[in-house]
């Protein structure tokens, strides 16, 4: 466990001197996603320029639920994102046997490697408007409630990882997976609109099925409404789950690719 | 003219092994479709008017799917890419040394592209425009379809123009991938995208009709819809072409001095 | 001395997807796959000791990378049995994976943005080499390999022997046991494979380590190993000395006559193939046979200065095995 911290520490280090030597990367990718977050933010600005409400949500929960979103995917694209999508090209080249070779556990060493600073910066936006969003709307903020919307907010973070993980480990067996991004990139943006405009069975498709509303609204619904109590065990389960299907599918994969390639 | 139809040859081919790819992404895409309609939905229950600014329930709907559609044959992903790192790993000197035009080769791929697009999506697109006939309004009259499909092809090669010209900025710069993804969202959201952009609030809706980005979706929308007339029709056809030449004398300028500096620079 | 690797009837079968031109078997192949089993090890036994230095010889697609692949766990045989230093390699062991090595030319595990320092510390780190220990190791390394003022380059900004060099000294700093070496010198201009070469022969001298080594290029293969195997098609071919393989393979002699004025072309070739006839100095290859007996008759015939018998050069043995194995 220490090495792996301390691994971990390495990686942010190395993060930190890539960023420094692509400066204007790092700069113009802060920008990327402050443009990102100023369209949505104006999106929603424009709807409710018409309309009070959206199905019982006020202006700021809606601006609570853009800034979490932000904070949740900026820390995934930070933290994982551009090491899965490498995992592809690592394969195709051959460089995964590096990782293989190693004595460490594959999935950490795949899914960690590199670190992009530029998005993690976003974080503190998303943070910033999460925060902004909550002084307009006339909460108390318990610790709590905060424990609870940090910890359903990693949950989140860690769906989205098993996720794009799994998509990825397809890799082993489908030589193009653009089109599988693609799908993921489109398939959630329905968990970046407020829960209560889905009704009836499409709300429970989305709780239970297809939890795309455990992700970023069951932490806001934390401090606005509040979750019940086995809602939020149930978040947990999903997030713990999906790790777990994603340790079993890469081990399955690395099976495969063991006894199938050359 | 015979070399460029090789290309296109090839292009269709490269094309169709990867359909798979296309197959996947086009079921994907309804995704973003669905969870702004069903946005939308709860938008009208939530307020008592049946109308917001000129658009009621049926006419948000086909906008929306007709803004899809309008992506579909304008948007032109990842072209600025391959421009640059073409540049980048010394490739266009394939296209400085042979009797080729390197824009007139981008846009004979798009072309290919786009065709395969036609040939496998129209007729979904038909057949599905007619079973929704009750969610989804018909065009307006014969006269402003054909003016909407001519504005459509204008609104690709101006699209097709300006990210030339932004693939040729990696004459200059190294590190452009992420300056491309500004353009992606600014182009979304100024094309109308992200909702009509009447919505806007007045002054920045006088802003954004002098922009080009509105050929790219909104005004062929808007002239499907009978919002614009056709002769309105013909004046921003005319806007289109003046900008057209715009971006066609500056991706010329950028394409000259791009590659003397880069002959200067040995590559 | 005790077997470090030991490799018992290993058999790996792949099937890969026939491919054939153009558009419409394109098509074809996506609805209904043809799939052929290629053979790429078949039975292959051999056991090397500690220490060893063994080269891997035979073309492309004869199978040593399957094998060096299959020992370094990343695939699992169909049938037979391999074990090194007591571990079997396909179960991953994470303790087998931290006294083994596996090098591959053309193949980078360096990060390619960050200074070479950078990733040589993430591997001390992986591999938890100690401090001191790591201190002396990557400064003898440097030493010996000429890189220690380009530690703190980008690798990118490295030539390709430099990068070969760190990715080494990133593959041995944690003293591994056994190292396969898949074409180390591949690329590499002639400098560069030198330094790699006498790197590779002083590791294995000073730190006993097992090496398994895979080569193109014959004179690393001369130079470092006593002991080959040659494998081609999946078989292995030939197992031990190198002088052997002349031995076994090498059926002529080449006898070379510096004589006292030239002689007809005619006369010479009754004796074996010419391969050189520049009037005074003569080469011919003669049967290996025969090779005493005609060069007595040369003695005879003609006023030599000189005669010399070599074996041809082991280049163009090795040549002719592939050559007449593929013909067959």
């Amino acid at each position: 466990m220490r090495r792996y911290l301390y691994l971990y520490g390495l990686f942010i280090k190395n993060g930190l001197i890539r960023e420094m030597m692509f400066r204007w990367n790092f700069i113009i990718r802060i920008f990327t996603e402050v443009a990102w977050l100023a369209a949505s933010l104006a999106f929603w600005q424009v709807l409710f320029h018409y309309t009070g409400r959206i199905s019982g949500w006020n202006k700021y929960e809606v601006y609570l639920l853009v800034g979490t979103a932000h904070l949740i995917h900026q820390a995934f694209e930070g933290l994982f994102f551009s090491n899965l999508v490498q995992i592809p090209e690592m394969i195709r080249s051959g460089n995964m046997d590096f990782n293989l070779t190693k004595p460490l556990n594959s999935q950490f060493l795949v899914s960690t490697r590199y670190i992009d600073m530029g998005s993690l910066a976003n974080v503190i936006l998303g943070f910033f408007i999460a925060g902004y969003a909550v002084s307009h709307l006339h909460i108390t903020l318990t610790p709590l409630k905060i424990m609870g919307y940090l910890l359903l907010s990693l949950n989140g973070m860690l769906i989205y990882y098993s996720i794009m993980f799994t998509l990825m480990t397809l890799a082993f067996w489908i030589v193009r997976v653009d089109g599988v991004i693609g799908v993921y990139f489109n398939v959630i943006n329905f968990a970046r609109q407020p829960a209560d405009i889905y009704r009836g069975f499409l709300k429970i498709f989305f709780i239970f099925i297809f939890p795309m509303l455990v992700t970023i609204n069951f932490p806001v619904l934390v401090i606005i409404r509040g979750l019940s109590f086995p809602l939020f065990i149930w978040s947990l389960a999903v997030g713990l789950f999906s790790l777990y299907i994603s340790q079993l599918f890469w081990k399955y994969a690395l099976n495969h690719y063991s006894s199938a390639s050359s | 003219m015979r070399k460029y139809l090789k290309v296109l040859n090839i292009g269709i081919q490269t094309n169709l092994i990867y359909r798979y790819n296309f197959f996947i992404l086009a079921i994907a895409q309804f995704c973003p479709l669905i969870a702004t309609l069903i946005l939308w939905n709860a938008i009208f229950q939530s307020t008592d008017q049946s109308h917001i600014q000129g658009y009621d329930h049926i006419k948000i709907v086909s906008y929306y799917v007709l803004s899809m559609v309008a992506q579909q044959i304008v948007g032109l992903w990842f072209m600025d890419y391959e421009i640059t790192s073409d540049i980048r790993n010394g490739q266009i000197n394939r296209f400085l040394l042979r009797p080729i035009e390197y824009i007139w080769y981008h846009w004979v791929i798009i072309l290919s592209r786009k065709l395969i697009l036609a040939i496998t999506n129209s007729l979904p697109v038909i057949i599905g425009f007619y079973l929704l006939r009750d969610q989804i309004l018909p065009p307006v009259g014969l006269q402003a379809l054909l003016m909407v499909l001519l504005m459509s092809f204008m609104g690709l090669f101006l699209n097709f123009l300006i990210t030339y010209c932004a693939g040729l900025i990696g004459f200059w710069l190294l590190e452009v991938s992420s300056l491309f993804f500004i353009y992606y969202i600014l182009n979304f959201f100024l094309s109308g995208g992200m909702f009509p952009l009447d919505l806007l609030p007045k002054p920045f809706y006088a802003v954004v009709r002098w922009l080009p980005f509105q050929y790219m979706g909104y005004f062929q929308i808007k002239l499907y819809l009978g919002d614009y007339s056709v002769s309105e029709g013909w004046a921003g056809l005319a806007a289109a072409f003046i900008w057209i030449l715009v971006f066609w004398g500056l991706s010329r300028f950028l394409w000259f001095r791009g590659t003397r500096r880069y002959s200067a620079f040995g590559g | 001395m005790t077997i470090a690797i030991q490799v018992d009837k290993l058999t790996k079968t792949f099937s890969v997807q026939k491919k054939e031109p153009g558009l419409w078997n394109s098509v074809k192949g996506l609805v209904r796959p043809v799939y052929q089993s290629v053979e790429a090890v078949k039975n292959v036994s051999f056991s090397i000791e500690e220490g060893e230095l063994v080269g891997f010889l035979g073309p492309n697609g004869a199978g040593k990378t399957t094998t060096l692949k299959m020992l370094s766990g990343l695939l699992y045989p169909d049938t037979g049995k391999a074990s090194v230093l007591g571990f079997t390699p396909w179960e991953r062991k994470e303790n087998y994976r931290r006294i083994f090595s596996l090098v591959m030319g053309q193949k980078y595990q360096l990060w390619w943005d960050l200074p070479a320092m950078e990733s040589l510390l993430l591997n001390k780190e992986i591999y938890g080499v100690p401090d001191k220990q790591y201190q002396s190791i990557i400064s003898e390394l440097t030493e010996i390999l000429d890189v220690k003022e380009k530690l703190h380059v980008p690798v990118r900004e490295l030539s390709l022997g430099e990068r070969m060099k760190m990715e080494l000294i990133a593959a041995l700093l944690f003293s591994p046991k056994v190292i396969f070496l898949d074409e180390p010198t591949i690329g590499l201009d002639v400098v560069s494979q030198k330094k790699v070469r006498d790197f590779i022969r002083f590791y294995n001298e000073q730190n006993k380590a097992t090496i398994l080594l895979t080569s193109h290029y014959m004179s690393d293969i001369e130079e470092l190993c006593r002991r080959v195997i040659i494998i081609d098609h999946g078989l292995i071919l030939y197992d031990g000395g190198l002088k052997g393989i002349l031995e076994k393979f090498a059926d002529s002699k080449v006898v070379t006559l510096i004589l006292e004025k030239p002689a007809s072309e005619q006369d010479l070739a009754g004796f074996g193939e010419i391969l050189l006839n520049e009037g005074e100095k003569v080469m011919i290859k003669i049967k290996r046979e025969s090779v005493s007996k005609l060069s007595a008759e040369l003695l005879n015939k003609y006023s030599v200065r000189d005669l010399t018998i070599e074996e041809p050069p082991i280049e163009d043995v090795i040549r002719d095995i592939f050559g007449n194995f593929s013909r067959k």
